[in-house]
């Protein structure tokens, strides 16, 4: 869409001078800086017609840099990467290529980013219209945005602020930039006097003019443009009244092309018989314009829609028709399937829509785009009433995939049952196996644990008959992971080697790296080492075959059954590894999963604030499913407990009745123990030892000594009788013994500083007391320091530390412990109002503490203050706003676009 | 050295442009190059929904390397155990 038609071009340069000037100046300065601060990203936000395209061309034409334009396209549903189209289709080389070959979504963010850091010149890369943005593009400027700042490109996005609400996905791409690099511009309307200007700089009356258009720079033009001097009560209105005037053909002509979103490109003009009119000076007067390459467009959406919702139902399902007739009828070009789908679906042509988004659907899910696939598949599925019931339980089963992969298996499990019938009415058995155990997967997810079961079995039961193949041994697999989830180690390896050994003899790769998985894991409860092998294996087979989903698996199982031996070097490899890949990949549900258990390995390891973050973010997701909950969960009760703050028996009960309901050893057990600390440390022994052995029960199938190893520890402390003869760990083994000095030096070695500083309480020594203090005051446990310095009074030891609050006298800038709190707050990019929230203080209180903590640090600026708090060490990396997803989406929606 | 027939799944891949098909076999000379003189390409036929690739190279595993590193799908690979044309009757 490039040079403007010759009768525009005069009150189209007017209006762009006018009122303008601020924000060209404002996108000069940033472009100009960017050689030497690095990248940006530049929202521009308005309504429509506010004139943003025309902003942004005028600044791109005058600019000193090289410039790559993209559009986002106005169709029912998006096409996957539509401005990276445009731009690639300007540029070619790998950015080209990775498109046209369909290559995985990390080719496609890897080649942009490369466009954007080529070569020495100044980049200016614009993305227009990201309302209408698809699922893959708005990953892509996440990814841009995190990366841009060490390139020297800036980024400029337009959106409609009207269009973009507070659920909007545009608001969680924005909201997770890195606020340094974000810039925004907001266009306001044209003041009175600039339009009364306009007005006289045609000759035209401007009275009423201003209050008609309230100022937006296209409805002005529009009517200016108008042959007569009577204003129009809408854009609308002076659209379709310069639409009446035109002779039939054109009007004709006219109304078929505002079908069209976007360009027509010039094979289609000819298609549709309409390269004569196309040419003609009616197009022009109706605000239509030709692109360099002889597409044909309106220059304004407005004027597009106006046109096309003028038209009667029947007449707008006629063009449709005939569009997409064009667009199907001929087999050179390559059309967008969901192009065709729009259109088949505003033809009322059902075959063309099932057709079509069943094809976009394939196309999405490919690009891993899973949100958008799933939604194509809904589309297709709505028109697929008259369709052969096999064809609908496919699409059934790709939504059901897809669905799952999101994290909603209440849809899935939904799509599946409906599948599970038709497959049955069919008779097709291995169908209906596949489905069962698809179920089974899906119902243990939803936290129905009788019905995971169930479908367990009877996949298994309906499959044996057969013979052997991919199904039976996914059964198999399917089985065993119930059991391993069960810490029932010793069937689940039963079941994992027969359905390794079917998969090997099926040649099925990915089922063998399933099912390794859970053999691996089921085996990891022993000491020796046995079942590492088998995780290596499967996760490198996993990312050898591309299995995504596999190697999520992998990197949980090996980083979680990591943090349950209280491994933590190992944990946090495998986790932080497995995080970022299920980021890159959009694997949300076992992103969460993973971050529960990083909350965990954090916690444990006294890393309170970054056990919170991890916690908190899990334990906000609308529909958590049960078990990253109860992980979530007994992370912030256990750090409420151990630092004395309140909440902690609410959030513990819940723990407790998700738990409960799972009757997996690996939730109940952490759930005991963080019930008995919380007993011990209220010196309630009795509960507290009610709870460890209540815990304990659940250990006698967990191979893994670390579970009972802590059960004990506390029961033991409560003076309870752990159970003899058990195989405990060295730190609780010496404190059985009673060599607390020991345990201390073993709780050291394995890296928990809570643990530890309890076993130097329990010596008898001053030196391991004084350190025991120490380290509970640095950690902020407000509890156990109150009761060691008591300890140490009692013992007649004068000169105990004073409890000024830890954390003041832990940092050296004397910053409270509420002022740290909201520090870390602000280094993550949270406005004052947010922080407010989610504190549940006053904004003026916040605002007090924020300016109490620009003194105290010395600094003048909320970006000095982050980076002082990350040289405290207070966000360590990869936990500040570039890298970790916000902790809240209240944050991220309020906040993300102002 | 063994020769390899490799198949790609691509819809509409015989709908692609003159400059899409010139940034793709732009993109797997760089990749080849990136590999080294082991692994060659030969030739490839684009058909309606598939390409067919013929390479020279030590082992599958380098062709399924080349496909990782540059994005190609790979759907079949498989080795040619002879190659015979209307001269081989005699």
């Amino acid at each position: 869409m490039r040079p403007v038609a010759p009768r525009e071009r005069g009150v189209q340069t007017t209006t762009e001078l006018l009122e303008r000037e601020a924000e060209l100046e404002s996108l000069g300065t940033w472009l100009a800086a960017v050689p030497r601060a690095g990248g940006c990203v530049v929202l521009v936000g308005g309504e429509a017609g506010i004139g943003k395209t025309s902003l942004v061309r005028q600044f791109t034409a005058r600019c000193n840099a090289r410039v790559l334009w993209g559009a986002c396209d106005a169709f029912f549903m998006p096409h996957p990467f539509a401005p990276v189209r445009d731009i690639a289709r300007q540029v070619g080389g790998p950015l080209l290529a990775t498109l046209s070959l369909n290559s995985a979504r990390e080719h496609v963010f890897a080649a942009a980013l490369d466009e954007l850091e080529r070569g020495v010149e100044s980049v200016v890369a614009v993305f227009e219209d990201v309302h209408w943005a698809d699922e893959a593009t708005l990953d892509l400027l996440k990814f841009l945005g995190r990366r841009i700042g060490r390139s020297h490109a800036m980024l400029v996005v337009t959106y409609r602020e009207e269009a973009v609400d507070g659920r909007h996905p545009l608001r969680f791409v924005t909201g997770d930039l890195p606020p340094d690099v974000v810039r925004r511009i907001r266009l306001a309307p044209l003041s009175e006097q600039a339009v009364v200007t306009l007005a006289q700089g045609v000759g035209r009356d401007a009275r009423g003019l201003y209050d008609a258009t309230g100022g937006n720079p296209f409805f002005v033009t529009e009517v200016l443009a108008a042959a007569d001097a009577l204003v129009p009560a809408s854009v609308r209105d002076a659209v379709l009244t310069r639409l009446s005037q035109l002779p039939a053909r054109a009007r004709d002509f006219v109304e078929l092309a505002s079908v069209v979103p976007g360009r027509i490109e010039p094979w289609l003009l000819e298609r549709l018989g309409g390269l004569d009119e196309a040419l003609g000076p009616e197009c022009q007067v109706m605000g239509m314009q030709r692109g360099e390459d002889g597409s044909l467009a309106f220059r304004h959406e407005l004027a597009r829609r106006a046109i096309e919702d003028s038209l009667s139902a029947e007449r707008q399902r006629a063009l449709h028709a005939r569009v997409f007739g064009a667009l199907t009828q001929q087999s050179r070009i390559r059309v967008a399937y969901a192009r065709l789908a729009h259109h088949a679906e505003r033809a009322g042509d059902a075959a063309g829509v099932l057709r079509f988004a069943a094809m976009a659907g394939d196309h999405a899910a490919r690009l891993a785009s899973h949100r958008e696939a799933a939604a194509h598949y809904r589309n297709a599925l709505r028109h697929a009433v008259e369709v052969p019931p096999a064809e609908r339980a496919g699409l059934l089963d790709r939504l059901a995939y897809e669905c799952f992969l999101i994290a909603n298996p209440a849809e899935s499990a939904q799509a599946r049952t409906a599948a599970l019938d038709i497959w049955r009415s069919l008779g097709m058995t291995l169908r209906e196996g596949d489905e069962l155990r698809w179920l089974s997967r899906l119902n243990w997810f939803l936290g129905r644990y009788t019905e995971a079961e169930r479908y367990a079995l009877e996949a298994v039961s309906t499959l044996e008959p057969l013979p052997p193949g991919a199904e039976l041994a996914m059964a198999y697999s399917n089985l065993s992971q119930l059991r391993m989830l069960a810490a029932n180690g010793d069937d689940a390896v039963l079941w994992g080697e027969r359905a390794v050994e079917l998969a090997r003899r099926l040649g099925n790769l990915e089922i063998e790296s399933h099912a390794l998985n859970n053999v691996g894991t089921a085996r990891l409860g022993l000491p020796n080492a046995a079942g590492q092998a088998e995780l290596a294996r499967s996760l490198e087979l996993a990312m050898a075959g591309g299995w995504q989903e596999h190697v999520a698996r992998a990197y949980t199982n090996i980083g979680t059954s990591a943090v349950t031996r209280r491994e933590y070097g190992v944990a946090l490899q495998n986790l932080d590894a497995g995080i970022k890949y299920c980021e890159d990949h959009d694997l949300d549900a076992w992103t969460l999963y993973m971050r529960a258990w990083r909350g965990r390995a954090h916690l444990e390891m006294g890393n309170w604030s970054q056990a919170l973050r991890d916690a908190e973010t899990v334990a906000q997701q609308p529909g958590c499913i049960p078990v990253n909950r109860v992980c979530a969960l007994i992370v912030m009760a256990r750090v409420r407990i151990r630092r004395g703050e309140p909440g902690a028996e609410e959030i513990l009960a819940e723990a407790r009745e998700l738990a409960v309901g799972t009757q997996e050893p690996q939730r109940i057990c952490p759930v005991a123990a963080a019930a008995a600390e919380l007993a011990w440390l209220r010196d309630d022994h009795a509960a507290a030892v009610r709870d460890a052995q209540w815990g304990l029960e659940f250990t006698r199938l967990v191979r893994n000594p670390w579970p009972r190893s802590e059960l004990s520890f506390w029961l033991w402390k409560s003076g309870g009788e752990p159970p003899a003869q058990i195989e405990l760990t060295e730190p609780v083994d010496a404190h059985l013994a009673g060599d607390h000095g020991a345990a201390a030096a073993a709780w050291q070695r394995v890296g928990c500083p809570y643990e530890e500083a309890l076993a130097l309480a329990q010596t008898e020594v001053e030196e391991a007391q004084r350190r025991a203090l120490q380290i509970f005051e640095s950690l902020g446990a407000q509890p156990m320091a109150a009761r060691v310095r008591q300890q140490l009074r009692a013992q007649g030891v004068r000169d105990v530390p004073r409890g000024a609050r830890a954390s003041t006298r832990a940092n050296p800038h004397g910053l409270t412990r509420r002022e740290m709190q909201i520090l870390e707050l602000v280094a993550e990019g949270m406005r004052n109002a947010a922080i407010a929230r989610k504190l549940f203080v006053s904004p003026k209180t916040v605002d007090h503490h924020v300016a109490a903590i620009l003194a105290k640090l010395g600094v003048s600026t909320r970006g000095e203050a982050a980076r002082a708090a990350h040289d405290l060490g207070l966000t360590a990396k990869g936990t500040n706003a570039t890298d970790a997803a916000p902790a809240s989406p209240e944050s991220r929606g309020r906040d993300g676009l102002r | 050295m063994p020769k390899y027939v490799i198949e790609r799944n691509l819809p509409d891949a015989g709908k692609l442009t003159a400059q899409e098909l010139k940034a793709i076999s732009q993109m797997s000379n760089n990749v080849l190059r990136d590999l080294g003189p082991t692994i060659n390409w030969v030739q490839s036929y684009v058909t309606d929904n598939r390409i067919y690739c013929v390479y020279i190279a030590p082992n599958e595993e380098m062709i399924r390397q080349h496909a990782r590193l540059g994005g190609f799908p790979v759907d079949k690979v498989s080795e040619v155990r002879a190659i015979i044309d209307p001269t081989t009757a005699e």
